[in-house]
């Protein structure tokens, strides 16, 4: 088992955890979490397969630069929508 | 800030799922992930037809650093359609306001509360983080680097300016609505002018690759700074009204 290959193991391990998080926890916040270290999970998979030959595979590389960026958007998309929920129950608990 | 999130109805109704269903959970993902890495072991080395065709190519993309040149020149869609995103993720969470009296980006006020640590430090670590941003964005056509390092970097700086607590960031003035769009503007602009000489979109001429992949990636750098720190302002929520007026509600009732 190379190194590359072992990044890739913990890199499903890393994604069952966080399905796990995303189908057993109810709080939506630690959903998001959830969620985020199942995409840390799939990028680790990503990176290390592109590593385990020769060369480095440039393009794998680029695509995940690219997924991070998406994925902080996605989160933060996220996040304003919990904050949104959280404000109408607040409105509604109010009135 | 997200601690004091109470999102009541969720919290009653999320009484845990039985100790069964869970087991058979774990059971379940525990399998999946066997059979996963089963998958990649027999699955074996992969083959990378890529690499090859990156390093024969490299040297028409107008930049040293194959990573750079996949991103902006030969995938350059996949940027710009992530910046595309970003932009629409800003203007989902750009604070919907119409008040015209606040036309100024940045604002000084003087904060409630002082760290004077953090106002000392900054001193000597902004001047700091712009020029190793510019560096980043520089060295990103050699070594590792470019326009989002960059970018992020930057942001860091403006959410450190907005912790000291005398700036304010006003997302609706026009600076800053031009400095949300510019990254993408500059890029379709760019894109598209370069039908002209080559007949197709982002097909750089090879003379100027390197020219216009650093004007992309300057508009691209601002941009993405600009939408960080929108996404950290915009996400600053009030801490809920109801832990605060608890007392009183009970007084009524």
């Amino acid at each position: 088992m190379t190194q590359a290959m072992l990044y890739a193991v913990f890199g499903i391990v890393l994604f069952g955890v966080g399905l796990f998080g995303v189908l057993a926890i109810a709080h939506v916040m630690k959903k998001i979490l959830a969620i985020n270290i199942c995409g840390v999970g799939v990028f680790m998979v990503f990176i290390a397969n592109a590593s385990s030959g020769v060369a480095a595979d440039f393009v794998p590389h680029a695509m995940v630069l690219t997924g991070i960026v998406v994925a902080v958007a996605g989160t933060a998309m996220a996040l304003s929508l919990v904050v949104r929920i959280n404000a109408l129950e607040q409105q509604e608990e109010d009135a | 800030m997200f601690n004091d999130l109470t999102l009541g109805r969720n919290t009653q109704q999320q009484a845990s799922l039985p100790a069964g269903v869970l087991i058979m959970l774990v059971l379940a993902i525990a399998a999946a992930c066997l059979f996963l890495i089963k998958a990649l072991i027999d699955f074996g080395p992969a083959e990378q037809p890529l690499v090859a065709l990156v390093a024969s190519n490299l040297a028409q993309s107008g930049v040293d650093n194959p990573v750079t040149a996949v991103l902006l020149n030969f995938r350059s869609y996949d940027t710009l359609l992530e910046v595309a995103v970003l932009l629409i993720v800003a203007l989902a969470v750009v604070p919907a306001s119409t008040d015209q009296s606040k036309l100024r980006f940045i604002s000084v006020s003087v904060p409630t509360e002082r760290s004077f640590v953090l106002e000392a430090f900054l001193r000597w670590l902004l001047p700091a983080i712009v020029v190793t941003s510019g560096y980043l964005l520089w060295t990103g056509a050699a070594l590792p680097g470019g326009a989002f390092q960059a970018g992020a970097l930057l942001a860091g700086a403006g959410i450190l300016l907005l912790l000291a607590g005398h700036h304010n960031f006003n997302f609706n003035a026009p600076a800053a609505r031009l400095l949300l769009v510019v990254g993408l503007a500059v890029f379709l602009l760019v894109g598209a002018a370069v039908i002209l000489s080559s007949g197709t979109a982002l097909a750089y001429p090879q003379a100027w690759a390197g020219m216009l992949i650093l004007i992309i990636e300057v508009a691209a750098t601002l941009t993405i700074a600009a939408i960080l720190v929108l996404l950290f302002c915009a996400l600053q929520v009030e801490p809920p009204r109801a832990k605060y007026e608890g007392p009183k509600k009970e007084e009524h009732s």
